[in-house]
């Protein structure tokens, strides 16, 4: 009797082992509740603008509670503005429709895992850099602007023209993460410098840097980060321009080594670090924020902890430039059924108008820029009296709206743009810790190349 | 007697009902362990993404890549540093405390947990914290340095430096564990042993090296081996406290397989083809320590 009973537990043991192993089948990313109501057959149409109402919004697709997952890695102090943003459209949006939002510095990794097995959010944010990468994972939304109240020339096109590969729109524009230049007001006075003129060339940035630099308080005239590829590329592209450039007939070229513009650039910057002006740092936002920095670079991601920290500061175009940068924007993933994706569109419309008669000041997109600081790619928004008459918002709206002007370090269609950024923040490591200006340069041109044959093809490099 | 009762007859015998009894653990180590170990070979010979979509076969490509990867290669040497210094330090440093701390006494339970927390403590948790007070301007333990008139020290951007700061972290972080099993096998040394070693006349330390040493070498052998492996395999230290900076000096063998696989390019191929490297040099090694733990004992 003792060893049947133990031969059945035995069975039983692996049968559940077994069983463990396997997946219910069921997708983690979202699920509707209920009785809700089916599939839309067909979302895009032949709907006139003219037709379009509030209620437009995937109208033909029937209604019914639904929830869905969204991710991205917003941890910031921006974050608590996307959720307060995503907790009144819970609260408030007519459709039913709850949005189940997971923030986490882990997003990079859980799209890698969750994309191929059809495991992801219906609804993600990321840089549009990456539609490259995922690109077989993300659904076409070109029927967002039927399908929604949205129309696509209220949006900024460069901002638009990056969202799309081959002239499919992929995503719909969330921010425009460009670069400013951020200046210290109290530090430039301690200096005896005029707090409200911010250096306009590269001799002034190191001529105040040097004045400003205190090392008994901590204190640095210059805050260039150790390394971080856009960030550096922001500055260093002024004068150098992209590493990667079409060169017709589908051809690249890599413009790294022996570029004039690259070389001035890494002169000038490793004679901060020489001059100890410029502190051996990655962690130099806190150290903005803690009133330890005079000049620095960065997104407009920094401006709301630096006024949270009391910090007295300017932001302002580098040099007079216009500003370069990537944008994100809202995806919608392959495995989003098509209730679930009607879900996405709707969001990304209330994102942008709210509910009926909300006031655009008051949208998500509103607070976005009018709380936080980023430049809208939302025109309407842009053309409102409040965004108009915002001193920083101003100083830092976007006067070129061609596709090129918005797009950095590479060509914005270049598919190996991550990997391209990431090389170039390992260049000017390479010659903060003395390694020759030429060679880091051959070094990074070899690479880059490198990854243009991987990403374009081998015969895609011009000669 | 019938087919069926031949089939329990069969089973019934000790030495075949044994394979019944080992089914379970035997399909979940193929399922689990088996089974990946040769699907990774198989995925380091392909040109992948991060799913099998569009994946080209390349046979040793990936393989001859890395052996020509100046990265793959500066790794290995960061690696192997990293081990080499990190292991034996730990390694003397809980044999120290655990001879210290070895007798049940209140104060010396107190120590124990105390070198114990880090153990439970995320790694995450413990890179960010220390990434934080070793920070080269608002640092509490590089302000610490200064105040002493060492100067300012960058702990974690000095090419040279940061790897021995990463190296006293781990040691920081895991020599209680060591502390702990060291303490276990102290304990089990028979006592008469201690008796007769004192009428003959040896001293501490001679009881030390004479007694207590040749009797915990098991569990000394079993602790050496987890740790060159773990040592070998570190990650999340280096991910969260440096992440491989600067300028790749502490950038491991893991931390590189992690970039390439999840990184920009997702190469999960050639990603896999490294940590088969990887999987190597363990095996070599285990098998090394195998054998001069079976030689020892002989």
């Amino acid at each position: 009797m003792k060893k049947k009973l133990a031969l059945l537990l035995t069975l039983a043991m692996t049968a559940t082992a077994l069983m463990a192993c396997g997946g219910s089948g069921d997708k983690g990313g979202s699920s509707s509740s209920g009785e809700s109501a089916p599939a839309k057959e067909e979302t895009s149409g032949d709907t006139a603008d003219d037709t379009k109402t509030e209620d437009s919004a995937g109208s033909e697709a029937a209604s019914g509670p639904i929830t869905i997952d969204f991710w991205n890695s917003w941890t910031g102090p921006d974050g608590d503005t996307l959720v307060a943003k995503v907790n009144e459209f819970n609260e408030t949006n007519e459709w039913g429709i709850t949005i189940n939002m997971d923030i986490s510095s882990e997003f990079g990794e859980k799209l890698a895992t969750t994309l191929p097995t059809g495991d992801c959010a219906p609804l993600i944010l990321m840089g549009t850099g990456d539609r490259f990468r995922y690109g077989e994972y993300l659904l076409p939304i070109d029927d967002l602007w039927d399908n929604t109240t949205l129309a696509e020339a209220d949006f900024n096109p460069n901002a638009i023209e990056v969202c799309k590969t081959d002239g499919v729109l992929y995503a719909l524009p969330f921010q425009n993460s460009l670069y400013y230049m951020y200046w210290n007001k109290t530090l430039f006075e301690q200096a005896g410098l005029d707090p409200e003129a911010p250096p306009q060339n590269f001799e002034e940035w190191a001529e105040y840097a040097s004045k400003i630099t205190n090392p008994d308080a901590n204190v640095y005239g210059s805050g260039l980060f150790l390394s971080y590829g856009n960030q550096e590329m922001c500055v260093m592209g002024i004068e150098g321009g992209w590493a990667v450039n079409k060169a017709g007939d589908g051809k690249w070229s890599v413009d790294i080594e022996g570029n004039q513009g690259y070389i001035d650039y890494l002169t000038w910057m490793k004679e901060l670090y020489n001059n100890e002006d410029n502190p051996v740092e990655n962690e130099i936002d806190s150290m903005f924020k803690a009133n330890q920095i005079g000049i620095m670079v960065n997104g407009p991601w920094l401006a709301a902890g630096a006024d949270e920290s009391g910090v007295n500061f300017g932001m302002c175009k580098i040099f007079g430039n216009e500003p370069q940068g990537d944008v994100a924007g809202f995806f919608v993933t392959s495995g989003a059924t098509e209730e679930e994706r009607i879900a996405c569109e709707r969001f990304m419309q209330w994102w942008y108008t709210g509910n009926e008669g909300t006031d655009l000041t008051e949208t998500g997109a509103g607070a976005w820029s009018l709380s936080i600081g980023f430049p809208t790619a939302y025109l309407p928004l842009a053309e409102t009296e409040a965004y108009t008459g915002n001193e920083r918002l101003s100083a830092l709206a976007l006067d070129d709206t061609s596709k090129d002007s918005l797009w950095i370090t590479t060509d914005p269609d270049f598919q190996g743009w991550g990997e391209a950024v990431t090389a170039m923040g390992n260049l000017k490591q390479a010659v903060v810790y003395d390694t020759p200006i030429e060679d880091a340069l051959a070094a990074t041109q070899a690479e880059v190349e490198a990854l243009v044959k991987t990403y374009e093809g081998d015969d895609a490099l011009a000669e | 007697m019938n087919k069926f009762q031949n089939i329990r007859s069969y089973w019934n015998k000790p030495q075949h009902a044994a394979y019944l009894f080992i089914l379970p653990a035997a399909i979940l180590l193929v399922v689990f362990n088996v089974i990946p170990l040769l699907a990774s070979f198989y995925i380091s010979t392909l040109n992948m993404k991060i799913s099998f979509d569009n994946a080209t076969f390349v046979g040793l490509a990936n393989y001859k890549e890395a052996l020509t990867d100046a990265r793959f290669l500066n790794s290995i040497k960061v690696t192997v540093l990293f081990t080499l210094i990190e292991v034996p330090i730990q390694m003397v440093m809980g044999l120290v405390m655990s001879a210290l701390l070895t007798k049940n006494t209140f104060t010396n339970k107190l120590f124990r947990s105390i070198y114990f927390i880090p153990i439970i403590c995320s790694a995450t948790a413990i890179g960010i914290m220390f990434q934080i007070i070793l920070h080269s301007n608002v640092g509490l333990i590089t302000y610490w340095v200064r105040q002493l008139g060492l100067g300012k020290v960058n702990f974690l951007n000095t090419p040279g430096l940061t790897l021995g700061v990463v190296i006293a972290v781990s040691v920081w972080r895991t020599f209680g564990i060591s502390t702990i099993i060291l303490i276990s096998a102290m304990q089990n040394v028979p006592s008469d042993y201690y008796e007769a070693a004192e009428i003959d006349g040896a001293g501490k330390i001679r009881q030390f090296f004479s007694i207590t040493l040749p009797c915990i070498k098991p569990s000394f052998w079993f602790l050496l081996m987890t740790r060159i492996i773990g040592s070998m395999q570190v990650f999340d230290l280096i991910y969260t406290l440096t992440d491989g900076g600067p300028n790749f000096t502490t950038e491991t063998l893991v931390a590189y397989v992690y970039t390439k696989a999840f990184d920009s390019g997702s190469r999960m191929g050639y990603a896999t083809a490294m940590s088969e490297f990887l999987f190597v040099f363990i095996m070599i090694i285990t098998l090394i320590q195998y054998y001069v733990m079976a030689k020892t004992e002989d």
